[in-house]
């Protein structure tokens, strides 16, 4: 029921989704899970349903949906039939998301020409287990342990929706992501549904920062074989 | 008894569900067609914008008996 319009390249992906109450509401939470990665979502096609069945009756109605994205550089000028190429930028960033510098670089690409961009915030480290000394038992509890992981995820989603309040100028050129796993696991998701011209890593300064001592900006240059630019800024 | 079917396909549409969707096609299909028994689903799909789903869509094979002058 979709019509593709010539010459565009589209990638196609199927996600599961499922809900405790109908297909649709499934296919609701399956849509929204996947336009915060992917924008320009128009349609999505219902490959399979399902029921997840335990012994008191239904307990999930599960889809399969078929979603696809235009892969290709070549945007349409709302309101005309001109097109133009865009470049697309990944941007992986958590602390330092509100510092000057990565402001300026973005502001700078956006400037050069048609360009679009992709903020991934991986999430924040999981809290170190401290062991008690005596006992070598850990003494922090297992709720406060996730406590903690849902209070590192939801300063990151804030930090990223600041960041998209302060780029709301470029509109839909801008979406965003907290990503689960470790930065490169999380770079690989987001690099195996879309693709980039150039990734932009922003840290804090060296002897501080995490990612610059995983070496995190040359090995993203050595995984996806792409430039990578490195920001680093001691705000955050 | 020799008998020949018409087949027509239509996409209803609906904000609630795939489910009202069909029922939109099928109420359509009713004022113009006769003797309607059995409409198979072909497809859904649905219509994002913003992020967020806005209109199930059923596609629907219907078949009824054709009319043939004797």
């Amino acid at each position: 029921m979709t019509a593709a319009t010539d010459g565009q390249v589209h990638k196609v992906i199927r996600l599961v989704a499922t809900s405790g109450t109908s297909w649709e509401e499934a296919a609701r939470v399956g849509v929204a899970e996947a336009a915060k990665s992917i924008t320009d979502l128009r349609t999505a096609r219902l490959i399979e349903s399902d029921l997840m069945v335990g012994p008191s009756g239904v307990t999930r109605y599960r889809v399969k949906l078929e979603v696809s994205f235009q892969l290709d550089r070549s945007r349409r000028r709302p309101g005309s039939s001109e097109t133009v190429l865009v470049r697309r930028y990944l941007i992986i960033a958590n602390q330092t998301l509100p510092s000057s510098a990565l402001h300026e670089l973005v502001s700078v690409r956006a400037a050069a020409g048609p360009s679009e961009f992709h903020v991934l915030v991986p999430e924040p480290p999981r809290p170190v287990l401290i062991g008690d000394p005596a006992t070598g038992l850990v003494t922090l509890p297992a709720e406060e342990i996730e406590q903690q992981r849902l209070l590192g995820l939801a300063e990151a989603e804030e930090r990223l929706d600041d960041f998209r309040r302060a780029f709301a100028d470029l509109g839909g050129a801008i979406s965003g992501e907290v990503g689960l796993g470790d930065p490169l696991t999380a770079a690989r998701r987001v690099l195996e549904r879309s693709s980039f011209d150039e990734i932009i890593v922003s840290t804090l300064p060296a002897g501080v920062s995490r990612w610059l001592k995983l070496d995190l900006p040359n090995r993203l240059q050595r995984t996806f074989d792409l430039p990578v630019v490195s920001v680093v800024s001691n705000e955050g | 008894m020799d008998s020949v079917y018409n087949v027509i396909e239509l996409i209803g549409s609906s904000s609630e569900s795939w489910e009202q969707a069909a029922a939109n096609a099928v109420t359509e299909a009713s004022k113009t067609l006769r003797d309607l028994r059995v409409a198979e689903v072909v497809e859904q799909d649905l219509v994002v914008e913003g992020g967020q789903v806005v209109l199930f869509r059923t596609k629907l094979r219907l078949s009824f008996k054709h009319e043939m002058g004797d």
